[in-house]
């Protein structure tokens, strides 16, 4: 038998939490599987919230979540046999070395990779008989995406995973990421407020920022749709009022239109007023992540 | 040119993929850099008709750029006749005789229509651009001569 | 459901506190020698015996529960295959094995020592009795630790224990307590069986409270 095609290496559906000081409303979304997606936000927007939820470290006060087809937190150890999961903030034992760890890890892990874990060590350059205690951050987050990476997970789940991390190590863990997903049934879900590794590697993309998802599409979607338009606005002309336009500045002779949905239409339109379209820019994923947000902030209600 | 020693290096690629490059500082979109130098090792006979190039997933890896943007890549250059995709056995340059000389021209028309593109925003139209480019071609075949 | 990993996690604990396992063990074997050279010695050696007793469970505690949650070593053992109350459980288990292992050697050897020729048998309650308040305050702190999320309160748990524990030495040792442990033979005094039960009470009431407390904790931030 074989596995449905479109299957979601993991689904949220109406997720909502509420802690003391933070409030996660009605969170839908989903990753299918075979792809990376990467999940943007400011701090404090509710990346690492939403992925405690997805890990069942915290359980969900509405929604249903699932990982793998299992439910999550009902079937959380099922799911996290085939789940590795790292965040920034997470430590080894200080009392063990690397090399403890290692076996520690292979023991719970059958499909450990114990050669892989090996290539690993060079790339990373770390040294198995070192002590935890004494590794530097930028070690450490090396040491925990090994151990990661050489379980071979089905979904791995990293938040901020570049973060301490050296140029060199980050392009390793660039290069690590996509072999994962070199195979078609391997997922990866990353938090990053880097979005230039989320613009090269990811597929998906979802924007969140004050316990809210802001955005959620598919990069070339996202890339595809946003633009920048200079206009040059002779006297006398007005603009037309055009949809989904984002932003607009407006001088005495210069305006500038940010779009989420493109059309060469655009064109005819503006110019039909007596305005001259001078350029149309593409936009970085990172402006085009400040645009969201600013609009939602916009739309939200004091 | 000065008379310094010049050290060159001949590498024989028959991994392609390795010599795909995907910048983020170029201004055009990822995608795009992806079509354009697949174009250009077809246009200029790098890759043969029919020759297999790498599937979609595998140039992902070999690049670190994202699966969804390759594939945006080969399914424009599938649409424009360029590689053809063959479901379970893989993708490969479309078996069209002269695609290398029809995909160069391709390749100057968009180099002349970007040149259209910014003589327009300097106000050069028409004959003057055809005399401009003239003079040009006069002075290229002058420094060659 | 995956006991694995559940006894992967506790022998961790053993092995990251087998230094201060064995430590302990060895000052209460060096305490118990000490003992028999006199009665300076002997009051030195009970004294230590006792730090190294209840020093050892507070350590156990705190670094076992606190320090993994600072730590944030706790982010990465919840990372493995296990829910968040099967971890607790580990973290209650290896707490009490971590503490037991040694508490049963020095218990043992102290039982020992008054089973010698010539000993003091009655001294033997004297120790059980000693030895099983340690355990249900240890008991006792673990499950306060397991309950409490913030450091300061930890601080007062452990100062708690503290009192408590001088207390009930003090208590123990007041001449109308101490008159039946100096004889040839075993006396279960009304005092000896009430401060047994309650040790009982105590062990059987804050492990079911722990047990009730992780079975409905849902969050683990």
């Amino acid at each position: 038998m074989s596995t449905p095609l479109l299957a979601n290496a993991f689904s949220l559906q109406g997720v909502s939490k509420t802690f003391s000081y933070f409030k996660l409303e009605s969170l839908t979304l989903s990753l299918p599987q075979g792809q990376i997606m990467g999940l943007v936000g400011p701090n404090g927007a509710g990346k690492s919230t939403t992925i405690r939820l997805l890990m069942g470290l915290a359980a969900a006060d509405g929604g249903t979540i699932e990982a793998l087809g299992y439910r999550i937190p009902k079937q959380v150890e099922e799911a996290k046999r085939a789940i590795a999961f790292v965040s920034d903030d997470m430590r080894l034992f200080p009392g063990a070395t690397l090399a403890w760890h290692m076996r520690f890890v292979a023991s719970i892990y059958p499909a450990w990779d114990q050669m892989y874990a090996e290539q690993l060590l060079k790339r990373f350059n770390l040294r198995p008989p070192q002590s935890v205690a004494k590794l530097s951050r930028g070690e450490h987050v090396k040491a925990l995406l090994l151990l990661a990476l050489a379980r071979r997970p089905a979904l791995l789940v990293l938040d901020e995973p570049t973060s301490g991390l050296d140029p060199v190590a980050r392009h390793e863990l660039l290069t690590e990421l996509m072999e994962i997903v070199a195979d078609d049934k391997r997922s990866i879900l990353f938090s990053s407020h880097n979005t230039q590794d989320v613009e090269r590697i990811c597929d998906q993309i979802a924007f969140i920022d004050r316990g809210r998802l802001v955005d959620s599409r598919d990069k070339e979607a996202f890339l595809e749709r946003w633009r920048r338009i200079s206009v040059d606005v002779p006297t006398g002309v007005v603009l037309p009022r055009l949809a989904d336009v984002v932003d607009l500045s407006l001088g005495e002779r210069v305006a500038m239109l940010t779009t989420d949905n493109y059309l060469p239409q655009m064109h005819a339109l503006l110019e039909h007023g007596g305005a001259r379209v001078r350029d149309v820019q593409r936009m970085s994923l990172e402006e085009i992540f400040v645009a969201c947000v600013m609009r939602s902030r916009a739309q939200e209600p004091s | 040119m000065a008379d310094r020693p010049v050290h060159t290096v001949h590498t024989v690629n028959t991994d392609m993929h390795i010599a795909i490059q995907v910048s983020q500082t170029d201004p055009r979109p990822m995608y795009l850099q992806i079509k354009e130098q697949l174009r250009h090792r077809i246009a200029v006979g790098e890759l043969k008709p029919g020759a297999e190039i790498p599937s979609i997933r595998a140039l992902a890896v070999a690049t670190r750029v994202s699966v969804i943007t390759i594939k945006r890549a080969y399914l424009e250059l599938e649409l424009e006749g360029v590689i053809l995709t063959r479901q379970g056995r893989g993708c490969f340059v479309a078996d069209n005789a002269n695609l290398g000389s029809h995909l160069q021209l391709q390749e100057l028309d968009q180099q002349l229509a970007a040149a259209v593109h910014t003589a327009a925003l300097l106000d050069i139209k028409g004959e003057a651009l055809v005399e401009r480019l003239r003079e040009l071609e006069r002075r290229l075949h002058k420094s060659q001569s | 459901m995956n006991p694995s990993v559940f006894w992967a996690l506790v022998r961790k604990d053993l092995y990251l506190l087998r230094g201060f396992m064995l430590i302990t063990a060895l000052t209460g074997v060096l305490c118990l020698v000490l003992i028999s050279f006199g009665k300076v010695a002997f009051a030195v050696g009970g004294v230590l015996f006792l730090t190294a007793d209840i020093a050892s469970g507070i350590f156990i505690a705190m670094y076992s529960l606190l320090a993994e949650r600072k730590g944030q070593a706790r982010a990465f053992a919840l990372s493995l295959p296990i829910s968040g109350f099967r971890y607790e459980l580990s973290k209650l288990v290896s707490g009490y094995l971590a503490f037991g292992i040694p508490w049963l050697v020095l218990t043992a050897l102290a039982l020992g020592v008054f089973l010698l020729p010539g000993a003091e048998r009655g001294m033997i309650v004297y120790a059980l009795l000693l030895q099983m308040f340690v355990v249900a305050l240890f008991s006792v702190m673990l499950a306060a630790l397991l309950a409490m999320q913030s450091e300061g309160l930890s601080g007062v748990v452990i100062l708690v224990v503290n009192i408590c524990f001088s207390l009930f030495v003090i208590e123990l040792n007041l001449p109308q307590n101490t008159r039946a442990f100096h004889g040839p033979a075993v006396v279960w005094t009304r005092f000896a069986t009430l401060s047994l039960s309650l040790d009982a009470a105590l062990l059987v009431l804050t492990l079911g409270f722990s047990l009730v407390l992780m079975s409905r904790r849902r969050d683990y931030v």
